[in-house]
């Protein structure tokens, strides 16, 4: 119980914080559905529904983290928040000025990335596997591959600054 | 037969959405260049000045790609 209530302890900002990780933790289970079930499709196409069903719901979860991303922002820029800690010493400053100036850019893309492959496997539907279409149903793959690869990155580097200045 | 006329509609649609995906990546770089290079455009991009500028490159791009889907809609 106690643990309870030292993680209900946490300010706001805290849990919203927590919250805004939590969705990207999700989205690597939805990733992994996405590639898993994109080959599945390609053996059966009874799995081309459930396919775009997730790059839906990775859709949503994306768009949400970014929004949690962007309204984190509000105490991270805050008066005496993590940015100012970190731009104050030339030791840390680097972390805001080269990683969370990084991550802040990179994260744009899975989105995008995502909801086009969403777009056009709802557009193929059942010719998903016809080979006449084999350029743009390996974009699907592409745009998952990618984009998964820049959440961990946008991730790792989000842990390397909260590390150093969480936010509170 | 009618098979291969639902391709001949889909794969131009759906290359369109890639080549709109494209260029709003292409708005997203151009826009944080400006961004960078005049402080007037730094300005007008912080449509919420506690989140800064990034809110407003974000809804920028966003609407590019939206005019961009409505193109290949059309």
């Amino acid at each position: 119980m106690e643990v309870f209530s030292r993680l209900l302890a946490f300010s706001f900002w805290e849990k919203f914080a927590d919250i805004h990780g939590m969705l990207a933790m999700f989205s690597l289970i939805l990733f992994g559905a996405g590639i898993v079930l994109y080959f599945a499709a390609r053996k059966s196409a009874n799995f081309i529904g459930w396919l775009k069903t997730t790059l839906m719901l990775l859709f949503v979860d994306i768009t949400l983290l970014e929004i949690a991303g962007l309204t984190v922002y509000i105490p991270y820029r805050a008066e005496g928040g993590p940015r100012s800690i970190l731009k104050a010493s030339e030791a840390t400053a680097w972390l805001h000025t080269d990683i969370f100036e990084h991550k802040e850019f990179l994260a744009f893309a899975p989105m995008l990335l995502i909801l086009v492959a969403f777009i056009v496997v709802s557009i193929l539907g059942k010719n998903f596997n016809n080979e006449t279409v084999s350029t743009l149903r390996k974009s699907v793959i592409f745009s998952l591959v990618i984009a998964l690869i820049f959440v961990l990155i946008v991730a790792a580097e989000g842990v390397i600054v909260t590390k150093a200045a969480p936010v509170s | 037969m009618e098979d291969k006329n639902d391709q001949e509609i889909q794969i131009p649609q759906a290359s369109g959405y890639l080549v709109a995906a494209g260029l709003t990546f292409i708005v997203f770089w151009v826009t944080n260049i400006l961004k960078e290079s005049y402080p007037a455009i730094k300005s007008f991009l912080e449509f919420y000045k506690p989140i800064g500028p990034l809110l407003g490159v974000f809804a920028v791009s966003l609407l590019a790609f939206l005019i961009f889907s409505i193109s290949v809609m059309c």
